[in-house]
């Protein structure tokens, strides 16, 4: 690509291509990868990197093929570059770290820069105030991960996070290393109370927050994933973690409803999905949880790419309530697609995996009334779609599912049949209770609901801007 | 206690000095200080300044002034952003899947609920002893302020702490047939309660207005003359060419009118060079107030100026012909908008979210690959084709326009642009339209005549008008006669690509055909030309220029698709051949106006009171975003969030940003694109008949004697010069000046790209 004559050569148009090789080599060095371990220099390449690390190349490319002509003439597009090469780097370092070093100092650094780039318009105060924000939660977190590793290891005795985890499965280890482990992913993640920092990081610019979204927050994610086989000898971790996973997709999800704005509405939606991610783990079902880790980030990325199409014209819609009858349509319908989702998935109902058939369920229902009730489309269409949609939706959800993990059995990361606890129901009814008053409408019309979902939510008021000139008082 | 009565009428002077703001879906540029246009430009600056702080007048971002900072009061930032999340949360147009509870009753009562239950609003227990009703509030937390000019000066600066969100409601209130404000009303009274709510319940007294204000001693004799370094070569030019005899052409093969957009003149200029054609410039609307309803569409759009009304509804029909690929396109509707419902449904559910995510992520991943790889052409596909559509003019249930008014249309453009006789066999009417995509600024680069949208629908209904055999016979009465066999075509010219896409498949006689067939290939030309000379001015272009903007226009990470309106400076009326063979550089607004014709100087009324405000509120706009793209401007592209599906906002959150964003104005920070300069009018006509408009029209004197716009006559039977002064004079162009322009540096040599140096002080 020659640049034009007035634009210097600028450093972008030189990353794209290196991004997508990148991306291409990791691709098919994890497809031709048969399944050996590769170790070096504290280094682990296995079966989690394979997968992670392709979807992280991917996501890089995608972000810096988009901010070569997105960011051009910006100020301070020098800085942006090399923070953007270097989180890449040290997202991959992560994934790939097996030495509790490698993983403390690509995680500080990730935190460190991130801050940077979220706080990146330093002439302005709401900029500066974000970046601040964001710098003193994900340090804390950072700092919460380096005592609790550090501890862990000393324990074990070893060095390496995959020794840890067959420590672990001998003999006990203390249980307050593995909850500093466990807050350093709840702030990494952003999950509530902790997810301020990401509610007020609009400040960075839209390809950051895409890569942001898509790579970053998911490291609290790797993290509780590295040290599975520790957790899962611990089942009160595992309530823990579905309680905190479960709470914070709930609340997320409330906020989500409320944002009046795109990226604060797609940033609500990340801290439910990455509850919902930790729920996974707290289950047993680690596979899961890295297939909605990749697939969240590719799903995210995209929305925060795409933000600028949120400009239409719209008219005000009354809430939709479906006729009483194409519920008996529509019930069916999804009771046969979550049949269909349990039984490529290989998840059955009598165990933790009925959890998520249960929301796969829901799912299907209601994109179920979501076609019944187009009423642009003719009746028969209508009900043509419905199982022409659900049951292939259901099967495709199912075999990914199957797939991710078929491909992290020889880790001994492949969800654990775990057995159902009082304590899943519980959230289960929750987010029933919670969908039917929803559903009733009451919910919405109460004003102290509504204020304290808001107030929740907002961004700290430093990182609002009251005044539009640079320079306030 | 204040009266209700003097209450509500302080208020609206007070709310004079906004400009209203058009939501982004339907965008269009005003001048930010309209509601200062009573007072001389720099006066306006100066008030403008003062309440809401910025720079009016352009300086090199590398130099800093301490004394232009602006200090505000303490309190009032915390006043802001409370105020912020309360419009965020009320003037939601759709974004949120939870809205404010009872938005019907207003703002002020709607918020007050909330609010009270705000645990991070301090002192939110006093909002439960204020009244009900928005002006009872106001009566009560006013009442020690002194009636009269004391209090509106009060309430002007309540106003302008949040200048853009107190623009957004004010042109909402002023809409009371729009849903959104049957669905949430909101009015400025219901504005300023809220805000001195905020400020009794945070104990702020002194909110309004800064505390120091900037100060930008000699801003105006440097814009004076930076404009005179521009205006005096350019006028000279033209007077060169006005004094010469127009060159003897041969008769034209077509006629095309294009809008008096800017652009249009980069395209009209190479066209003219590659045949015999002649090229009119006419408002993008063709003089038809409609509102426009498309093929399946649910509502109808206004498809004129904003500050004329639609007076008819015109709806799009299914061709007869076009059966085939209307079905197909229905049908693709069917499904892309049932994908678009799931999708909508389905992400802002409580518990179906999760599993959406995981069953359909690899879509979106793959997606994105393919935005960013190989791009295709929306615009296009969300269109039903124009030639299988048909659209009916002709009157009936409600719809259409009456027999008598489509000759009254016809007869006022074609007498207003001067094209009364020696019509060409083919005559092509060309509306324009900008391509994008995923840009919440799509809607600024269509066509402001055409109320923020573009202007094929306009040029189909008037080629239907004047195509009919009635209307011309009607017109042939009124001394317009229009040969049998001359033939209207519409077209829509696609700015970004510099594409003329011919819209209706017209029953063009086979002696025309090959005429025709010429005219495309002369327009494909002329294409690669316009586009070669944008391409030299965008940057990261290489390469094939058309093939360069055919990848802009679809590159979703694009911040600058085309320049648009960025580098305007001038707008002339006059014949073509004043300007033709002049390099404009694309800054030049052009309607065609023949003097000669117009004896009672009707026609020079409606182009200098419709037209050239329009161009002037352009120009403003323009302007006041590149001298200062935070306070007047948008900021930039890449931090902004799109908020209620209106407007933008930086950042977490902010004052609604009105404006156009840097990348619109500024090749790259501090590097201007637009030169910052106020609108220059150049009429090719005796300054006698325009001075005779001006006193006709007050919109007029205002814009003129005030500074806000300059106008300029040339004299077509002396060849002079004159430019107005305020008052009423027009004075000789100076001779000296004329001197000195033509020896200095700017008017010898031709422009090229050229970097900041150019627009230095």
């Amino acid at each position: 690509m020659r640049a034009s004559g007035f634009w210097c050569a600028p450093m972008p148009k030189h990353l794209i291509w290196p991004g997508w090789l990148l991306f291409l080599a990791l691709f098919a060095l994890a497809v031709l990868n048969d399944s050996a371990i590769v170790r070096f220099a504290g280094l682990r390449l296995d079966a989690l990197f394979w997968l992670i690390a392709p979807f992280i190349a991917f996501v890089g490319a995608n972000v810096a093929h988009f901010s070569a002509r997105y960011m051009d003439g910006d100020a301070d597009a020098g800085r942006f570059w090399w923070r953007l090469a270097a989180l890449l780097l040290t997202a991959l370092l992560l994934v790939a770290a097996d030495h509790v070093g490698w993983f403390i100092a690509a995680w500080t650094a990730m935190a460190w820069w991130l801050a940077d780039l979220i706080g990146y318009r330093h002439g302005q105060a709401a900029a500066r105030a974000a970046g601040r924000i964001a710098r003193r939660w994900l340090m804390a977190g950072a700092v919460a991960m380096a005592l609790g590793l550090l501890w862990l290891s000393a324990a074990a005795g070893t060095p390496s996070m995959a020794g840890i985890g067959r420590h672990a499965s001998q003999h006990a280890l203390p249980l307050a290393p593995l909850v500093m482990v466990i807050l350093a992913a709840v702030v990494q993640c952003a999950l509530p109370p902790a997810s301020r920092w990401l509610m007020s990081s609009m400040t960075a610019p839209t390809p950051v927050s895409a890569l942001m979204h898509a790579g970053m927050v998911n490291a609290g994610g790797i993290l509780i994933l590295r040290l599975a086989p520790a957790l899962a000898e611990s089942p009160g971790l595992l309530h823990a973690l579905f309680v905190i996973g479960g709470l914070s997709a709930l609340i997320g999800s409330l906020f989500a409803l409320v944002q009046s704005d795109i990226k604060r509405t797609l940033a609500a939606s990340t801290v439910a999905q990455m509850g919902f991610m930790i729920a996974q783990c707290g289950l047993g079902l680690f596979g899961a949880a890295v297939a909605h880790l990749m697939l969240h980030g590719l799903y995210k990325a995209r929305l925060f790419l795409g933000a600028g199409s949120a400009v239409q014209a719209t008219s005000p819609a009354p809430r939709e309530q479906p006729p009483l009858w194409l519920w008996a349509v529509a019930l069916p319908s999804a009771a046969i697609a979550a049949a269909v989702f349990a039984e490529v998935s290989g998840k059955r109902m009598t165990d933790a995996g009925a959890v998520l058939v249960l929301f796969a369920a829901v799912c299907a229902l209601r994109a179920a009334l979501a076609v019944a009730t187009a009423q642009a489309l003719p009746v028969a269409t209508r009900t043509l779609a419905i199982p022409l949609l659900l049951l292939p939706g259901a099967a495709v959800y199912g075999a990914i599912v199957a797939g991710t993990n078929h491909l992290l059995a020889p880790l001994g990361l492949a969800d654990l049949a775990r057995p159902l606890h009082a304590v899943h129901a519980l959230l289960v009814l929750s987010f029933a209770g919670i969908a039917l008053w929803d559903l009733s409408g009451r919910l919405r019309r109460s004003p102290r609901a509504y204020a304290l979902i808001r107030a929740a939510s907002a961004p700290a008021f430093s990182t609002i801007a009251p005044h539009r000139s640079l320079h306030d008082a | 206690m204040p009266e209700r009565a003097r209450l509500i009428g302080e208020i609206e002077v007070a709310a004079r000095s906004l400009s209203p703001y058009w939501p982004l879906p339907g965008f269009v540029a005003i001048n930010p200080l309209r509601g200062w246009e009573d007072q001389a430009f720099a006066r306006a600056v100066e008030s403008a300044t003062r309440y809401q702080g910025g720079r009016g007048y352009w300086r090199p971002a590398t130099e800093t002034l301490s004394d232009l900072d602006a200090r505000w009061h303490s309190g009032t930032a915390a006043v802001n952003r409370h105020l912020i999340l309360a419009l965020s949360a009320f003037c939601d147009q759709g974004q949120a899947a939870w809205t404010m509870p009872n938005r019907h009753h207003g703002l002020y009562r709607a918020w007050r609920a909330v609010a009270l239950h705000d645990p991070l609003l301090p002192g939110r227990r006093r909002l439960r002893k204020l009244p009900d009703t928005a002006l009872a509030c106001l009566q009560r937390l006013m009442a020690e302020v002194p009636a009269g000019e004391v209090r509106i000066e009060r309430l002007r600066g309540h106003l302008h702490a949040l200048p853009g969100w107190s623009a957004f409601v004010r042109w909402r209130a002023q809409r009371d047939s729009d849903p959104w404000q049957e669905h949430a009303p909101v009015t400025v009274v219901d504005l300023l309660a809220v805000r001195l709510a905020l400020c009794h319940c945070l104990d702020v007294t002194e909110t309004e207005g800064l505390a120091h204000a900037p100060a930008d001693h000699g801003g105006i004799e440097r814009l004076q003359a930076r404009e005179a370094r521009w205006r005096t070569p350019l006028l000279q030019r033209l007077q060169q060419r006005a004094t010469q005899a127009p060159a003897e052409r041969p008769p034209p093969k077509a006629q095309l009118v294009f809008c008096i957009d800017v652009r249009s003149e980069v395209l009209r200029r190479h066209l003219e060079a590659t045949g015999p054609y002649e090229t009119l410039g006419f408002a993008g609307f063709f003089g038809v107030p409609m509102a426009w309803q498309g093929l399946d569409e649910a509502d109808a759009v206004a498809s004129c100026p904003v500050l004329v009304d639609p007076q008819h509804l015109v709806r799009e029909h299914a061709h007869r012909r076009g059966g085939k690929a209307i079905r197909q396109w229905r049908g693709r509707q069917r499904w892309r908008q049932l994908g678009k419902r799931l999708a909508d449904q389905l992400k802002s559910g409580i518990a179906a979210s999760f599993a959406y995510v995981e069953a359909s992520g690899w879509a979106f991943g793959l997606s994105m690959a393919q935005a960013n790889l190989a791009p295709r052409r929306e615009r296009l596909q969300a269109q039903p084709p124009s030639t299988a559509t048909h659209i009916r003019v002709a009157e009936s249930d409600g719809h259409g326009i009456a027999h008598d008014q489509q000759i009254f249309y016809a007869e006022a453009a074609l007498k207003t642009m001067g094209l009364i006789e020696d019509f060409a066999p083919l005559v092509v009417l060309c509306g324009h339209g900008g391509e994008t995509v995923n840009n919440p600024y799509a809607r600024a680069l269509d066509c402001g005549a055409c109320g923020g949208h573009s202007g094929g629908p306009n040029a189909r209904v008037m080629t239907q008008i004047l195509n009919q055999r009635r209307v011309r016979a009607a017109l042939a009465t009124r001394g317009i006669e229009i040969p049998e066999d001359t033939v209207f075509l519409a077209a829509e010219h696609n700015t970004t690509t510099d594409e003329v896409r011919l819209l209706d498949d017209e029953a063009v006689p086979p002696e025309r055909a090959t005429a025709l067939q010429q005219l495309m290939t002369d327009l494909a030309r002329a294409r690669h030309g316009a586009a070669a000379e944008r391409c030299r001015q965008l940057p990261n272009t290489s390469g094939d220029p058309v093939a360069a903007v055919e990848q802009r226009c679809r590159d979703w990470s694009e911040v600058r698709p085309e320049w648009a309106l960025a580098g305007n400076a001038a707008f002339l009326v006059g014949p073509r051949w004043v300007s033709a063979e002049l390099d404009l550089q694309g800054r030049c607004f052009l309607h065609s106006y023949d003097w000669e014709s117009d004896g009672r100087g009707r026609a020079l009324e409606i182009i200098l009171t419709a037209p050239m405000v329009v161009a002037h509120w352009i120009n403003s706009q323009y302007y006041f975003s590149t001298v200062d793209p935070q306070v007047f401007g948008a900021g930039s592209k890449t931090t902004q969030t799109v908020v209620g599906r209106l407007g933008v906002l930086q950042g977490n959150g902010s004052d609604l940003m009105t404006g156009l964003p840097e990348q619109s104005v500024l090749r790259s920070d501090g590097q201007p694109q637009h030169e910052p300069l106020r609108l220059l009018t150049v009429v090719h006509a005796p300054p006698e008949r325009i001075e005779a408009v001006i006193q006709r029209n007050g919109v007029l004197q205002r814009l003129f004697d005030n500074e806000w716009v300059a106008v300029a006559a040339i004299d077509p039977r002396s060849g002079d010069v004159r430019q107005r002064q305020p008052g009423g004079s027009w004075p000789l162009q100076d001779a000296a000046a004329a001197h000195h322009a033509r020896t200095s540096p700017s008017a010898a040599t031709p422009r090229h790209p050229s970097p900041v140096s150019e627009y230095a002080l």
